[in-house]
């Protein structure tokens, strides 16, 4: 898999990548021996102040690029690629060097904010505790300010009182906003959210949506949001990456995605969901099931649930490559949509 | 034909006999063992629940996390009693059924879980999961229940060759699959259905909702839809019920609801659903709903949504808002002294109060 | 668990599992191959030792207390009896009762946690009670009991020993059952009609039998050595029965002028008991991670 170039990707060239990966590969191995290709070569940029939302379902491998760059992920290997943050590839970095960048430049929320919470600590001393990583000689003083205003700033009431609570006094989403303070506490330029209201009733998640844009606003963090959810994409995102199989399928400007989504899966999953907005006649189904991601198939792995690629050679020899659409969007499809191939069952049927 | 109201009084009056289902006034209260052994802190998770289903209906039951829909489903499926109030099914009082009509009940009442991969028995195979009700409930010989099980098992799209198969080699959608053959094998009039698709990737869940569908046309099938995927319900359900904090605030047509709503809290929850659609993206800090559900602990005086609603008045704090139908029927009843017009309107606090009036 | 933890498990739950999942992970571990392999041979010894004695143990074939010897591996006994066939014969019942009192305990103990985990309350109250009640007797002494009881054989003694080990599986059967019961397939269950007995034997224990199985095997290793404790003291199988506690017990007056005779049956035990417990360790590996289908990383014993 060859690295993207995606620098025509997008209205506008991006003027400031504020973290970019290049061509990862993740793998698991199972303790019965088998062996997950959890990432197969993925590659993407975060522009300075923008949302990228990673969509994918269960198994396409969105949250295992997010933990590859946090540097969190336990029981896989990175077997290739780069993460280079600030200019620096931090998987070359002495380890010590890069828990004092991760630390202080990249901020997490996660999808279950009580298992999030250290539920033996008070709230404001978790706040503290991440105040120091960056400022040792912060004095007590200083910390209650900073943690008060945090807590207000993320919606909590009455900071004074809460700030001593622990986090099972608090309900989900509450725990999520505190979480988001510590996120921003270091005012960090990158963010990364991986299903952050994932857990949570639809009301709160409008809120915390609402207060992550917020948050992002006033610290200028880029943020990377993982999620399954194609509404809180389009509520969120600036730009977005598709991913399917361990791979990214498709790549680019939230409305072009929307409006015009070139590889069979995106079309196929705006098609398959429901609407609150519209009556909707039939759902589109998409047959089968998600990839077996210690089985993936020779070629491209969405090829036996796609309407276009069923039975076409191609598809079941040769993964896609990545190449740039003249509307600015990315795809790894051989038969992208808009391209004037109609569906059909293919010119060579497939053994 | 209105739906039943929580005011009236039922004792020796009118049977809903006609309806398939129908709950009267129910109330569930989960006891909390208190500091001092007499004090009697309840949750009252369902508190005063009045509705009605018809044959043939597919009826949502939505809200959020705490509104009891799911303890109202499982007083449904006569798992758990309720404090007060009754539940009619057939015309038969659950509670007064007793031995083997219990059991009975079982024949034409079954339920959907929510996750699939704790609701089957990972003993059995998946055909023998699906043989279960009929061999608890003694149907056929063993080859009979087998052919019946088979049967079910292609209707919902799995091949014979899994019939054999253990539970953990099947994935999310195929495992609901098996829920479902599991739940019709019995040929039941009524399937209780809990966030059927909620634990199922987006991929799959079209493929199980349409799955259901076409089994309610094929078996004339009644759904009770329990989801807070409120798209999803819009698009299967005929009727919706909306609840918050143990209480119906809205039922009715499905359609009309969920698109013209007349509670507050119905309006406030569409709204805050995301589109995906970037153009009709929510503009950011605009009219979400504040706050968060209360305790059922304690339950605000008056309408229990007043203190959240951006069109409360005096009168909500202190008088809890009766169930009421529109004039001109059409079956759609909700709790509110102030329902919103029939216009998407911005809250006009003026004209809420003359809206009142009609 | 922590927000990584629930992710990372997310991510690599295989979506196929491999039927042989138990069978793999047992022959990956050692201690369990181990202890299969000695096993298999005790299992062959005890079988066949009728076909395989050299001599038979009942008979005094010798003159008493020989040294080790061409004809007699391990020498012969005051009774002149050669100790070889006899240790060889006394495997037959050790492991007969060993394994026979591990069963009935399990069988004992079982149903009596189930009923007391699945109903609660008062019952559960009741059983917990009689199970306190049976492990706050001393073993030794209510074995003795049971014995006098019932009289001195190999049958009593298993008996006797299942007594005492069932609670060990009325509190494991309990636990393992207040977990299964808030399964939605229980729930299940009790939407399709079906009765508390149907839903305790056909539902709920068959999900149970996994940590009990691993239970089962470590009681009869613990039996193995309470069967001789009792031989020892002349509560077991009657004299002339070669049970390895009564040889040890006799051995004990003749500990100079032959060493080997108290030698043999002690190791003979000692592989026994090696033999249950690596078993154990092979079972206990093998069930760990391939029970519970929520398991995502992990399982590695």
């Amino acid at each position: 898999m060859t690295t993207t170039d995606f620098s025509s990707a997008g209205a506008n060239a991006p003027t400031n990548v504020v973290l970019a990966v290049e061509n990862l590969h993740v793998e698991f191995a199972m303790p019965d021996g088998t062996n997950v290709r959890a990432v197969n070569g993925v590659s993407y940029q975060l522009n300075s102040g923008e949302t990228l939302a990673i969509v994918g379902e269960s198994g396409s491998g969105k949250s295992v690029t997010a933990l590859s760059v946090l540097g969190l992920l336990r029981g896989g290997t990175i077997k290739r690629g780069k993460i280079i943050i600030n200019g620096n590839d931090v998987l070359e970095m002495d380890p010590v060097e890069r828990r004092k960048l991760l630390g202080s430049e990249i901020a997490s929320i996660f999808q279950n904010p009580t298992s999030a919470l250290n539920p033996l600590m008070k709230v404001g001393d978790q706040i503290v505790e991440t105040l120091l990583v960056k400022n040792r000689d912060l004095t007590k003083r200083e910390a209650r300010k900073r943690v008060f205003s945090l807590l207000s700033a993320v919606g909590v009431p009455e900071p004074e009182v809460r700030a001593n609570s622990f986090p099972h006094q608090f309900s989900g989403g509450m725990c999520q906003r505190v979480v988001i303070a510590i996120a921003i506490a270091n005012e960090p330029r990158i963010l990364i959210a991986d299903e952050p209201t994932t857990a949570v009733d639809v009301t709160i998640q409008a809120q915390l949506l609402d207060l992550i844009e917020m948050a992002k606003l006033e610290t200028g963090a880029s943020t990377v949001l993982i999620t399954h959810d194609l509404g809180v994409v389009a509520q969120a995102a600036d730009r977005v990456a598709v991913m399917y199989g361990g791979r990214i399928v498709e790549y680019g400007d939230v409305f072009d995605i929307f409006e015009r989504p070139s590889h069979p899966y995106t079309g196929a999953l705006l098609g398959s969901m429901p609407r609150i907005d519209e009556d909707v006649e039939n759902l589109e189904v998409i047959p089968g099931q998600p990839p077996d991601m210690t089985d993936l198939p020779v070629g491209c792995a969405f090829q036996p649930r796609c309407a276009v690629g069923k039975g076409r050679v191609l598809c079941g020899t040769t993964i896609p490559d990545y190449s740039n659409l003249p509307s600015g969007q990315g795809v790894a499809c051989h038969y992208p949509l808009g391209e004037g191939i109609p569906p059909s069952l293919g010119d060579n049927q497939n053994a | 034909m209105l739906e039943s109201s929580i005011s009236v009084e039922r004792d020796g009056g009118e049977v809903a006999l006609d309806s398939l289902l129908s709950l009267e006034n129910i109330k569930v209260a989960f006891p909390l063992k208190g500091k001092f052994p007499w004090s009697r802190e309840s949750v009252r998770a369902v508190d005063g629940v009045s509705l009605r289903c018809e044959k043939g209906d597919v009826l949502g039951i939505v809200g959020e996390s705490g509104c009891g829909k799911t303890t109202l489903a499982n007083v449904i499926m006569r798992v758990l009693k309720p404090t007060e109030g009754r539940v009619l099914f057939e015309g038969e009082d659950h509670a007064k059924r007793t031995g083997t009509r219990t059991k009975e009940l079982y024949r034409s009442l079954q339920m959907v879980f929510q996750d699939p991969f704790t609701s089957l028995n990972p003993v059995l195979s998946a055909g023998g999961n699906v043989m279960e009700p009929l061999r608890i409930q003694r149907v056929g010989n063993a080859q009979e229940r087998r052919d019946r099980a088979l049967k079910m098992m292609a209707e919902v799209g799995l091949r014979a060759d899994q019939f054999n198969r253990k539970i953990a080699e099947f994935s999310g959608g195929q495992l609901q699959r098996i829920a479902i053959a599991r739940a019709l094998v019995l040929q039941p009039k009524l399937v209780v259905l809990d966030e059927p698709v909620s634990s199922l990737d987006v991929s799959i869940q079209a493929q199980v909702v349409n799955l259901l569908l076409r089994l309610q046309r094929e078996f004339d099938l009644t759904y009770i839809f329990v989801s807070h995927d409120l798209a999803v319900v819009r698009y299967i359900c005929n009727r919706v019920a909306v609840m918050y904090l143990g209480k119906i605030v809205e039922v009715g047509p499905a359609n009309k609801i969920l698109s013209q709503p007349s509670h507050p809290y119905t309006r406030a929850l569409l709204d805050a659903i995301p589109i995906p659609d970037p153009h009709k993206r929510r503009p950011t800090g605009e009219a979400v709903l504040k706050g968060e559900v209360p305790s059922p602990l304690n339950p605000p005086n008056g309408c229990r949504f007043h203190p959240r609603c951006p069109w409360a008045q005096s009168v909500c704090a202190t008088k809890s808002p009766e169930i009421r139908g529109l004039p001109g029927g059409n079956d759609h009843s909700f709790a509110c002294h102030f329902p919103l017009g029939e216009t998407d309107a911005i809250p006009d606090l003026e004209n809420s109060k003359q809206r009142n009036k009609q | 668990m922590s927000a990584i933890d629930d992710k990372l498990g997310e991510i690599s739950k295989p979506k196929q599992r491999s039927r042989n999942t138990f069978w793999r992970r047992f022959l990956r571990s050692p201690t369990g191959l181990f202890g299969a392999i000695l096993f298999g041979m005790l299992i062959f010894i005890s079988v066949l030792s009728p076909v395989i004695v050299p001599y038979s143990p009942l008979e005094q074939v010798s003159p008493p207390l020989l040294a080790p010897s061409t004809q007699h591996f391990l020498g012969t006994d005051e009774l002149g009896r050669d100790i070889l066939s006899r240790v060889i014969a006394g495997s037959r019942l050790s492991i007969a009762i060993a394994v026979g009192a591990a069963i009935l305990s399990a069988i004992i103990g079982t149903p009596l946690g189930v009923v007391a985990g699945y109903f609660g309350g008062v019952v559960d109250g009741f059983v917990m009670r009689i199970t306190d009640f049976a492990l706050a007797l001393p073993g030794i002494l209510a074995a003795l009991v049971v014995i006098v009881v019932l009289g001195s054989n190999a049958v009593n003694v298993a008996i006797a020993i299942a007594i005492g080990s069932s609670p060990a599986f009325a509190r494991l059967s309990r636990a393992k059952t207040l977990e299964v019961k808030t399964r939605a397939f229980v729930q299940a269950s009790k939407t399709m009609g079906a009765s508390h007995l149907d839903i305790m034997m056909r539902t709920i224990a068959p999900n149970v039998i996994p940590p009990l199985v691993v239970q089962t095997v470590v009681t009869a290793s613990m039996a193995v050595l309470a069967t001789a404790a009792l031989s020892f003291l002349g509560l077991g199988a009657p004299p002339p029965a070669p049970t390895w506690g009564a040889m040890l017990h006799d051995a004990n007056s003749y500990l100079w002028d032959s060493p080997i005779y108290g030698i043999a049956p002690g190791l003979a035990l000692t592989i026994t008991v090696v033999a249950f417990d690596a078993l154990g360790k092979g079972v206990s590996a093998a069930i760990g991670g391939a029970s519970d289908h929520e398991r995502g990383v992990g399982g590695h014993v």
